[in-house]
């Protein structure tokens, strides 16, 4: 069956069924009303918009240097970067990693790029044991589905299917209670961490600048996938480039509001190399995966290069009426509605998924909608244009080459509309039948009935002899040639050597690809940044209402003494029997004396931090505007003292409180900018995952409780 | 002022009273109307489908009828977007670029014209009924018209305004879209007549007939309780 059949055939069922229609719309309303309340508190968010469309814009005009100076970057800590034209590429790479390392058991935070290339059917084919630990990619993979919707990948199920999924494969006792369908989860995927192999992720941010990656997620599987294997390898389509790391201060609210509408994701983590010198965790090999796959294709198109900003934060499913009447798996695609539209004919070919350009009345809630301002339905239009122009359809095209010729010819004009008023009537006989050449319409509408007198018809009787039109000559008109989308330049090394390497033939694809591309170099600047952000006026009354709407607990104390009696107030309170924590200024000052203590300061096992109640960890920084907390490897502990243990207490001082996301990614890099730590994290509240009816249940993955203890 | 009318051919064949309504407005209002009889369509339909050279042919008829029109008032946010956005698109490197520029510049959508030209929203109209309003795609997002209807709206008696959720997302019609995805465009259609039903409004308020055409077709196919109007017909009313 084509792509096409069966898109037709999946969208007539689902628009159909009722309940379907209900779930997905009744979902995207809490959407809605979450993304209203994370946008109205930007100060500017069309302005945000052009910053961040201009930033990704100038990225992308210089996409080759960029990805060299990720590779330089991300090298010189220990990384190894790998270039992978296409999908068999990267799969090869993948199982070459994957075979020197002895990998049997692997985890995968959530990877969409990892979809793209079928990933998973090649590893289990192969024998591995692979096992999805984003709840919804789990919940999915058990039903042997592909995701949904690229962010929220089973959004189409209720709880009860959920509970007889957990039923039927993980044995596990009838629920309809959300929370504790979510910590069977937990529970099921827990050991995996601790004794998995190799651990793969995909990436939202590459950070040219500092040579890292940037992961966004709520549940914490991320982190722990990173945290805890002795391999990592991230798998990243090679558009994702920013520039600079002060560029998240800007891009993670923006993805965050327009992706599921919450201020800030819960983690944010940059990841800098595998583990480093003095640091006690991390996989002892990191490997990233540049992926190509169509993507410098779409660069060569100097029209719809602005697909390539896309940061997948699948607005533009949410607000698209045809996504939300016929569901995310009649697409058929890696990337769903309109984006995935738009970019699925250049990755896997025009002729064969130009439909999805067709199926779409072209409203432009997407382009509205798009943090990043990619003009989405007009490309649609593009695509439409250019399968048209590749291989016009003969029927399709004779009858508009009739139109074209006869609907502006008054004469035809007239007679036609006669003549259809005159079949009106007769039409009626067999309206919604077999016979009925229009029942396309007519089966589920009534035929628009043709007026007694038309307006033409009224205006002339009107106007009878008061005067004539002008006679303008229609005949002649003339065809040109149609102006072509790609860049006609020729090669710039043509008659050069032929490149040989993978990483030579995506750089110089990429160079040939921008070929008069090139923008300015654009930064935003922290004042432009700040002039759009939430606004931050006091700075501890501002965390004290983030982390009250986060559900983190947030306590001011006077001094040294009072943090250090409400340490010992915790411990009671939650009936800690043991805690875990890193030796360090402000945990050796408060860490309560009567308690066990796993001191994770030179390595831990990892099997004892998970059976700690706590970890205790001092951070780099608060953030007032976000109610964030962002640490790094070296002043947090490592990577998983702070996600592992189920209730995360940071404890810091007053002049650590910072305003805002800029501010906070300026401190990180002053202080660790000569010498970075493998992992930087901004962690904005507990854990959390609304995958199943998009209800929010603490602890997912990560601590289910996170306590800030300022003084 | 001499206004050149342009009248798509679903107003002409199916909805004239819109663009009768429209004469009778502007004609009030002080101004002339011209009216080029022989013009048939914008080009959409080939556009939309893909096919650009058709759509250009189309088109040119237009573009030169047009030509020394003072202003042009397009009684549809969807043609209206085509002439004013479109055509600058469609003719981008042939040799009417200049002139689908200079056509874009005096292109008007109706109640934009009336708002932001004429600066008139008070049209001394009297519609007692309860009401709610479909903003059409292209009126909206193209040319950014959220407001001018609703100022009107404001000032017609008697008439009380519910606006319905998601009032800004499409009715399914989307042109040929209707007929090679019907069963996109009914579910679109079905949702957008359950949210106007929602507000108990007696009728559906656009200024594009072209969705209003689908919305009637399945509201009477499916005998609901709600009526279809366009703005200029309301604008028209005396009770």
């Amino acid at each position: 069956m084509s792509a096409k059949t069966e898109f037709l055939h999946e969208a007539e069922r689902l628009t159909h069924d009722l309940v379907h229609r209900d779930r997905i719309h009744n979902g995207m309303w809490k959407y809605y009303d979450a993304r209203a309340r994370s946008q109205g508190h930007f100060q500017d968010w069309q302005q945000a918009r052009i910053l961040a469309s201009q930033t990704k814009k100038a990225a992308i005009s210089r996409l080759h240097e960029h990805l060299v100076e990720f590779e330089q970057k991300a090298t010189a800590r220990g990384t190894v970067v790998h270039w992978a034209k296409d999908s068999e590429e990267a799969r090869k790479i993948i199982f070459s990693i994957l075979e020197r390392r002895e990998v049997k058991r692997i985890i995968k935070s959530k990877v969409m790029t990892s979809e793209e290339i079928h990933l998973n059917d090649h590893l289990e084919k192969a024998g591995y044991h692979v096992l999805e630990n984003d709840l919804g990619e789990f919940i999915q993979q058990l039903r042997k589905e592909p995701p949904y919707h690229f962010v929220a990948p089973c959004m189409h199920l209720s709880m009860q299917e959920i509970s007889h999924l957990f039923q039927e494969k993980l044995k596990t006792a009838p629920t309809d209670d959300p929370e504790e369908l979510t910590m069977i989860a937990r529970r099921f995927l827990r050991q995996t961490y601790l004794t998995a192999d190799a651990g793969i992720t995909g990436a939202n941010f590459i950070i040219a600048g500092t040579g890292m990656i940037s992961i966004t997620e709520n549940e914490g599987n991320a982190r722990l996938t990173g945290a805890l294997p002795k391999t990592m390898i991230t798998l990243v389509g090679i558009e994702k480039v920013l520039p600079r790391m002060s560029d998240l201060a800007l891009f993670l609210p923006m993805l965050a509001t327009a992706g599921t509408g919450q201020p800030v994701t819960c983690y944010n983590t940059a990841y800098g190399g595998p583990r480093q010198p003095g640091e006690i965790d991390g996989p002892e090999e990191w490997h990233v995966v540049l992926l190509d796959n169509h993507r410098t294709a779409l660069l060569a198109d100097s029209e719809q290069r602005d697909a390539l900003h896309c940061i997948r934060c699948g607005a533009c499913l949410n607000v698209c009426p045809i996504f939300k009447n016929i569901g995310g798996l009649s697409y058929g695609t890696t990337y769903q509605g309109p984006i995935g539209s738009v970019i699925t004919p250049h990755f896997r070919g025009l002729q064969d998924w130009k439909h999805l350009s067709g199926a779409s009345s072209l409203c432009g809630a997407c382009t509205a909608t798009c943090p990043v301002k990619i003009d989405i339905h007009h490309h649609l239009l593009h695509n439409r244009r250019n399968a048209a122009r590749e291989k016009p359809d003969p029927l399709e095209g004779f009858a508009w080459r009739v139109f074209a010729r006869t609907i502006n010819k008054p004469v035809i004009y007239q007679i036609g509309s006669k003549l259809a008023r005159f079949a009106q009537p007769l039409h009626r006989l067999i309206s919604a039948t077999p016979l009925d050449p229009m029942r396309a319409w007519t089966n589920t509408r009534a035929t628009p009935k043709m007026a007694a007198q038309s307006f033409k018809e009224w205006w002339s009787a009107r106007n009878a002899g008061a005067r004539t039109p002008t006679s303008a000559s229609q005949a002649g008109a003339r065809s040109f040639p149609a102006v072509s989308g790609k860049i006609t330049a020729s090669k710039p090394d043509a008659g050069a050597r032929a490149p040989q390497t993978s990483r030579d033939i995506i750089l110089a694809r990429i160079q040939e690809a921008l070929i008069g591309a090139a923008v300015p170099p654009f930064e935003a600047t922290t004042a432009q940044k700040r002039a759009v952000l939430p606004a931050v006026t006091d700075l501890i009354p501002q965390f004290a209402a983030n982390a009250e709407f986060l559900r983190a607990e947030f306590h001011v104390c006077a001094d040294e003494t009072a943090a250090k009696a409400m340490l010992a107030e915790l411990a009671a309170h939650y009936g800690w029997k043991k805690i875990a924590t890193h030796r360090g200024t402000l945990t050796d000052a408060v860490l309560p004396s009567s308690l066990p203590v796993l001191d994770a300061t030179d390595g831990y096992d990892r099997f004892e931090l998970e059976a700690c109640d706590a970890g205790l960890t001092e951070c780099d920084a608060l953030v007032a505007q976000t109610g964030s907390v962002i640490l790094t490897a070296r002043t947090g502990g490592g990577r998983a003292l702070s996600v592992l243990p189920p209730h995360h207490v940071v404890i810091a001082r007053r002049e650590q409180l910072l305003p805002d996301l800029p501010a906070a990614y300026e401190f990180v890099q002053q202080r660790h900018g000569a010498e970075w730590p493998s992992l930087t994290t901004l962690i904005t509240g507990p854990s959390r995952t609304g995958d199943i009816e998009r209800i929010i249940i603490l602890g997912a993955h990560g601590p289910k409780k996170l306590t800030v203890v300022l003084f | 002022m001499q206004i050149t009318l342009f009248i798509p051919c679903f107003v002409d064949l199916i909805s004239p009273q819109a663009g009768i309504s429209i004469v009778s407005i502007l004609e009030k209002l002080g101004h002339e109307i011209d009216f080029p009889e022989e013009l048939g369509c914008c080009g959409q339909p080939p556009f939309n489908a893909g096919y650009w050279d058709e759509a250009r042919e189309a088109a040119r008829p237009v573009l030169r009828r047009l030509r020394d029109s003072e202003a042009v008032v397009i009684a549809s946010g969807s043609c209206g977007a085509m002439l004013k956005v479109f055509y600058k698109e469609l003719f981008h490197g042939h040799p009417e670029e200049a002139e689908a520029a200079a056509l874009s510049a005096k292109c008007w959508e109706f109640t934009d014209f009336v708002v932001n030209k004429l600066g008139v929203t008070d049209l001394g109209a009297s519609f007692p009924h309860k009401v709610t309003y479909h903003d059409g795609c292209h009126g909206l997002r193209e040319l950014n018209l959220k407001k001018p209807a609703r100022q009107l709206l404001e000032k017609v008696r008697g008439l009380e305004l519910v606006e319905m959720k998601e009032a800004e997302s499409c009715c399914g019609f989307g042109g040929t879209f209707a007929t090679k995805f019907p069963m996109i465009s009914t579910a679109m259609g079905e949702v957008k007549c359950a949210s106007a039903r929602e507000t108990s409004a007696e009728f559906l308020i656009s200024a594009d007939s072209s969705c209003l055409m689908h919305l009637q077709g399945l509201i009477t196919a499916q005998k609901q309780p709600l009526k279809t109007i366009h703005i200029a017909e309301v604008l028209t009313s005396r009770s």
